[in-house]
């Protein structure tokens, strides 16, 4: 197939955020290297992306020969992305403030690392799912080192890194061996077709088998399911913390889109090989991540736990993809589910970084938040409803999130790991519940009397963050019917094979 | 008897494993990174012999993207590990443990 | 003939790089991974992929394996370091996991039929791969490009510091 010039209607976002990129690093190199600036031109043009995101539209089905597809979810997904990129951007300025940091390198690699994410939540080919997932990840390696001054940031790039790539040696084998195992497919839809030719004289061979594990092992990586979590609290706790809020929600949310794609989309007549074993990583991290985070002093670490426990809640969404008839209503769950934990999480970050920045150590100890309520009431309001929405009780978004997963979960017939999912969630309150009894219970300490000081910048999230999740919690209905229909149609294009 | 494609799957499952051998036992990050490397070579192998035997291009266009993707990967892991070298003046793991589990 | 000369890469490929991961010297694992690359580049040639062969050695022996050994040498580690010997812990575990997931292999390639498909001597050729790769690929193909512009700026970011105003000064050691 020869290339179409419509097609690049279909990756307009990802065009757009490149030429932001592209953009405010020659501004910051030709004309200023103001904070301001940089992050006003790179926040106006996030949102000027939403808009492109929206509107301009591409009828065609197949675009680049079947490596990316082109419909409502999909677009969705990229306004979401655009959203966790410039929540992330308004975050950094004031925390970048007095750092010694190079400001457009740090807004550049963060636009890149969202094409990347772009890119991979979009991908429906193995190629794409590839680079993708490396562009996303060499952006974050860069992001987590950026601090280079301080050892913990660097102790965090390099376990990122190093983990990271042996990570991606197991998915790559997984995917030659895919790729072997179907007689030349890399395309999501012409796998799930070579596999369904698999059975009865023609048995699937032992190693396709062995290829879809080790992609599970590659992705569970980039998603921090137990036991592929151990890179996650130490990167989250090293990293600058605009940069963690983005990668607990970003990367997350991509990485488990394009799980949900390949094996909702092309694998599902394997699933009774995968379900089990995704089943049994789902329960384990749900349990293990909520447990452990019930010991964290550090709030940037607690809250890395909880993400860990957030990425089971979702792999309950891929596991109940696998089952026929379910595949959308896991679609469209997920959607929702990733809306609500991208909202509370941002939030919650955000005032972490305004707690901490407070404190003389600039630490991020849960003993900081002792008493906040009397000295800042809207600040503890907005936070504690972060942690009754990240708990998951009603009228927060976290709770239809977590409503529509699990329901989507018991329609597939999943009814034991549900049960463990809202256990776990029981456990999850203590350890939420815990900032908020922390706040409004507790004597005020010398260190809680003190100013937060915050910014417009921070002040702008919080509201925001604060009214979407009251929303989505009270009148889930508009979302939810965005979610379902554009989760109807969801497109697996097939590769167009070019003959020579 | 000929060279079948088993034999070059059973080699790059080999050279894989040593990878990953390489990986858990040393303490040298240089050392791991190239065990890294290793096991990426052994994909590389799996892919070609694939494409050689299924007989189809897709393979060995995806061992251009690894050697892509396993270049700019030695750039920023070689920086990462010069930073932190600048700072302890080692490369040992072991050395950067500054955050408990 | 094709199966000795497979034979002999393959011995030479395993034991070079067996030796990569045992030596304590860094410069000698270094070289060994590249005697290792140009083993497996020999074995594409004889998969009848001549442009990957090529790449292998322009790309991997070349290029990244020179950016190896200049690091190895900047930071001084072409001596034999003592610390690199590991616990017996670790050494056990690191060889047990590894022998897993031999066993996982052994178990998904026993008993596999090759297929008898004649060599497609097209297929790896210069003119073919690229003209696939920049027609149904171009998507990816520019997508690499974004990747390796990330790679560029993060490295940028992380090892050059920022021009330091007297004001900014702040915390980080300047030395």
């Amino acid at each position: 197939m020869t290339f179409n010039p419509t097609d690049l209607l279909a990756i307009a976002p990802e065009i757009a955020v490149l030429s932001l990129a592209i953009l405010v690093i020659m501004i910051e190199v030709l004309i200023s290297r103001s904070e301001e600036v940089l992050q006003g031109i790179t926040a106006i043009g996030l949102l000027a992306v939403m808009a492109v995101s929206i509107f301009v539209r591409s009828t065609s089905a197949n675009v680049f020969s079947g490596m990316v597809a082109n419909d409502d979810f999909t677009m969705y997904l990229k306004v979401l992305l655009t959203g966790i990129a410039l929540l992330a951007i308004l975050m950094s300025k004031d925390y970048l403030k007095g750092k010694n940091f190079r400001v457009g390198e740090y807004y550049t690699l963060i636009l890149l690392a969202t094409v990347g994410m772009m890119i991979l939540a979009s991908s429906t080919d193995l190629v794409t799912m590839f680079l993708g997932i490396e562009t996303m990840s060499i952006a974050l390696y860069a992001l987590a080192g950026f601090r280079s001054e301080c050892s913990k940031s660097n102790e965090a790039a390099m376990k990122y890194f190093l983990l990271g790539a042996f990570s991606t040696g197991f998915l790559l084998y997984g995917i030659a061996l895919l790729y072997g195992a179907t007689g030349g497919k890399t395309n999501f839809a012409d796998i799930g077709i070579a596999i369904t030719a698999f059975g009865g004289d023609n048995p699937a061979p032992a190693y396709l088998y062995a290829g879809i594990g080790l992609i599970m092992v590659g992705l569970l990586f980039k998603v921090a399911a137990v036991p592929f979590h151990f890179w996650s609290p130490d990167v989250y706790q090293g990293a600058p913390t605009p940069v963690t809020a983005f990668m607990s929600a970003g990367p997350k949310a991509a990485a488990i889109i394009v799980f949900l794609r390949l094996f909702g989309w092309a694998l599902p007549d394997m699933s009774i090989a995968w379900q089990p074993i995704l089943g049994v990583v789902a329960a384990v991290t749900m349990v293990t991540g909520n447990i452990i985070a019930l010991s964290q002093q550090n709030i940037k670490r607690m809250l890395a736990y909880s993400s860990i426990s957030h990425a089971g809640y979702l792999l309950l969404a891929v596991i109940a993809a696998g089952t026929a008839g379910i595949r959308s209503d896991a679609a469209a769950g997920m959607l929702f589910y990733l809306v609500a934990y991208y909202l509370m999480n941002m939030g919650a970050f955000t005032v972490a970084i305004l707690v901490s920045r407070a404190r003389l150590d600039g630490d991020y100890q849960i003993n900081n938040y002792q008493g906040l309520a009397a000295n800042h009431p809207w600040i503890a309001g907005a936070m504690a409803l972060f942690m009754i929405s990240l708990t998951g009780i009603p009228p927060t978004a976290g709770f239809f999130g977590k409503l529509y997963v699990f329901s989507a979960a018991v329609k597939a017939g999943f009814i034991p790991l549900v049960v463990i999912g809202v256990l776990a969630s029981a456990i999850s309150a203590f350890y939420y519940l815990r900032i908020v009894v922390y706040m409004y219970m507790r004597p005020e300490t010398a260190e809680s009397s003190k100013d937060l000081k915050p910014t417009p910048a921070w002040k702008t999230i919080m509201i925001v963050c604060s009214i979407l999740i009251i929303y989505l919690g009270v009148m889930p209905g508009m979302m939810m019917k965005l979610a379902d229909s554009s989760s109807q149609k969801i497109s697996s294009p097939n590769r167009v094979v070019t003959l020579k | 008897m000929t060279v079948g494609l088993e034999w070059y799957l059973w080699l790059s499952a080999l050279l894989f494993v040593i990878g990953v051998a390489g990986v858990l036992t040393r303490r040298n990050a240089l050392i791991i990174f190239m065990s890294i490397e290793l096991m990426l070579n052994a994909v590389n192998l799996a892919f070609v012999a694939f494409s050689r035997f299924i007989p189809n291009i897709d393979g060995q266009i995806f061992v251009f993207f690894v050697m892509a993707v396993a270049a700019a990967e030695v750039a920023v892991g070689l920086a990462i590990i010069v930073t932190i070298f600048k700072r302890k003046e080692s490369v040992d793991i072991d050395q950067v443990n500054l955050m408990r589990w | 003939m094709e199966v000795a000369l497979f034979i002999l890469i393959a011995l030479v490929t395993v034991v070079s790089a067996l030796l990569v991961i045992i030596r304590k010297n860094a410069v000698s694992s270094v070289l060994f991974l590249v005697l290792t690359f140009f083993c497996l580049a020999m074995l594409y040639v004889m998969l009848g992929a001549q442009f990957i062969a090529a790449m292998q050695v322009i790309v991997y022996a070349g290029a990244i394996m020179v950016l190896f050994i200049f690091v190895v040498m900047l930071l001084n580690l072409g001596t034999d370091q003592k610390w690199e010997i590991t616990g017996p812990v670790r050494k056990w575990m690191g060889f047990g996991s590894a022998a897993g997931i031999l066993l996982i292999a052994v178990l998904a390639f026993r008993g596999m039929q090759s297929p008898t498909t004649e060599m497609d001597t097209s297929i790896g050729t210069v003119s073919s791969i690229g003209e696939t790769m920049f027609q149904s690929y171009v998507l990816p193909f520019e997508v690499a490009s974004v990747l390796l512009l990330a790679a560029i700026i993060g490295v940028v970011a992380m090892i050059s510091r920022k021009p330091v105003d007297a004001t900014t000064v702040e915390g980080g050691n300047e030395s």
